[in-house]
């Protein structure tokens, strides 16, 4: 009783607006903090996915376990945000346009004209089609991000993460 | 307002201000941290796309350089087929003359150089691969998230916008003031010259004269001279010392009749030959293969206008191999590098992109339904 009468106090009145104001500003501090990472996790995951098509780019990688593998890789001392479990790619051939098509028409039909030629003369072979054998994948990466504590009280569940991104490459 | 004085006056009053100015400063702060967060990601997203299509631009403009090996071995066999040929029949009086631009006889070299023109774009406006290079740089872009104001080539109807997003930029570090040329598709290759082998051919020695006080004229070669070192006159000779030659020291003039009329019939020669075309290769010495992607990737984020903002990109690949001719067909592929842009050159693209804007405002384009609907009216 006589501690609340202190409380009505000028004194005591500041004391206890610092006791309710403190923790409720080191928690918007806290929590501004964690969105930041969160932000930075975003990152580290999008530089990944980019780091893992430029490899697949430049023919370190071939297949999609790889690049999944590679993507993990890249993600460094971030991969505590992530659940390896939920990391999926979905891979499919990137759009062709008209002039990419026809380009590849004549193709096959010069490998069917060379070839045909290399039958009469072996040294040909090495002159064989495909001419256009650049090639590319577009991938569709998703992920489930787990957040810090202080953000993971909005988003119980976690949050996904997604990205796409298409490269060409030509064999090296 | 005599209200709200009132209300300021009051404990519980101040109280509440400071909870609403205290919330405030925590919104305005999370907001903030919220769209530099987004915007920080966003530019990150931009950078990767713009890097993945100028990476996809270098892979086909790679594929494109082992084609262009491709059609000089063909363009060999041709050689030698055409000139097997005229052999055969014994036509081969003419000799160099059959070469020049204007002869018919050599039809299948000039049928493949044909093809070569068509497909490369040497001396032509454009060529298709070039073409097929920016197409496909295109749709990549587009699909890494990269603003594409391009009509679809897939589109039933189209308009193009102003003014145009994702530029691409090939080998406009040898282009030299000429920028605006580095905005159509391009591969940096010409027809390489007979004179090319001219290069090979030893250096004619240049000859001096020296007259001296009683008027007689004496001559020496270039290897007989010396540069005058501390002649007023840059570049002045003078007779070697010690050479037993007549005027030692002395300074000389370039006789210049003379070396003239030894010149002219190599300048006859080498003009003929420059007028024969052989294989393609690489318009530039040393050779660089580059393609620049100046992009913008919209945002979801408003700017002080309340308009999407969008980020800036330019990216770099430099494209190297060993060389264009037949005889390196089998040497590896071309491949692409992805290089650091040096900020100066996004100030030469930016004013590129005020150039094309300018340009493009000139003109008025229809959009095809117009052209459609004026046909069928």
């Amino acid at each position: 009783m006589t501690g609340f009468r202190k409380s009505l106090t000028p004194s005591g009145q500041t004391l206890t607006e610092m006791l309710i104001a403190i923790p409720l500003l080191f928690l918007l501090a806290a929590g501004a903090v964690q969105f930041a990472i969160l932000f930075q996790a975003r990152n580290a995951f999008d530089k990944a996915c980019g780091e893992a098509a430029r490899q697949y780019a430049a023919n370190r990688i071939t297949d999609s376990t790889s690049l999944t593998l590679v993507l993990w890789q890249d993600l460094g001392s971030y991969q505590s945000f992530f659940n390896q479990g939920s990391l999926a790619l979905s891979t499919h051939p990137p759009q062709t346009t008209i002039v990419d098509t026809i380009v590849k028409g004549a193709d096959t039909f010069m490998g069917t004209f060379v070839g045909s030629v290399s039958f009469f003369c072996p040294a040909a072979s090495k002159l064989l089609p495909p001419y256009i054998n650049y090639t590319g994948q577009s991938w569709t990466v998703t992920v489930n991000c787990t957040p810090p504590p202080l953000v993971a009280v909005i988003f119980p569940n976690g949050i996904q993460f997604k990205s796409q991104l298409t490269v060409l490459k030509y064999p090296g | 307002m005599i209200r709200i004085k009132h209300w300021t006056k009051d404990p519980s009053g101040q109280v509440l201000l400071a909870t609403l100015l205290f919330c405030f400063t925590f919104v305005a702060l999370f907001v903030g941290l919220y769209k530099s967060g987004m915007l920080y990601n966003a530019k990150e997203r931009a950078i990767r796309a713009s890097n993945l299509t100028a990476l996809s631009a270098g892979a086909v403009y790679s594929n494109g350089m082992q084609l262009v090996r491709v059609t000089n071995v063909i363009l060999l066999a041709a050689a030698a087929l055409n000139l097997v040929a005229l052999f055969t029949i014994g036509d081969m009086t003419a000799g160099l003359a059959y070469l020049l631009p204007n002869s018919e006889k050599l039809w299948l070299i000039k049928a493949v150089q044909g093809i070569q023109k068509i497909l490369f774009g040497i001396d032509e406006p454009i060529g298709i691969y070039p073409f097929l290079i920016a197409q496909e740089t295109i749709s990549v872009a587009s699909q890494n998230g990269l603003k594409s104001t391009y009509p679809s080539l897939n589109s039933a109807s189209w308009s193009p916008a102003i003014p145009p997003s994702l530029v691409l930029l090939f080998n406009i570090k040898t282009l030299g003031p000429d920028l605006a040329q580095a905005l159509v598709p391009n591969m940096a290759l010409k027809f390489r010259t007979a004179d090319f082998f001219l290069n090979a051919i030893p250096k004619q020695k240049k000859f001096y004269k020296y007259t001296s006080e009683d008027g007689k004229t004496y001559y020496f070669d270039s290897d007989e001279v010396k540069i005058a070192n501390k002649s007023k006159n840059e570049g002045q000779m003078r007779v070697k010392a010690g050479t037993g030659q007549r005027g030692a020291g002395k300074f000389v003039t370039e006789d210049v009749s003379n070396n003239l009329s030894k010149l002219n019939p190599i300048m006859k020669f080498a003009n003929l030959l420059a007028g024969i075309q052989l294989d393609v290769t690489d318009r530039d010495i040393p050779a660089i293969h580059n393609v620049f992607v100046y992009a913008n990737y919209p945002t979801s984020i408003k700017d002080t206008k309340n308009n999407n903002a969008e980020i800036q990109t330019l990216s770099q690949v430099n494209v190297e191999g060993t060389g264009l001719a037949a005889w390196d067909v089998n040497d590896p592929f071309y491949q692409s590098t992805l290089v650091s842009t040096d900020p100066t050159e996004l100030i030469k693209q930016i004013s590129i992109q005020s150039f094309i804007n300018q340009a493009m405002k000139s003109f008025i384009f229809p959009s095809i339904s117009n052209i459609l609907g004026k046909i069928f009216i």
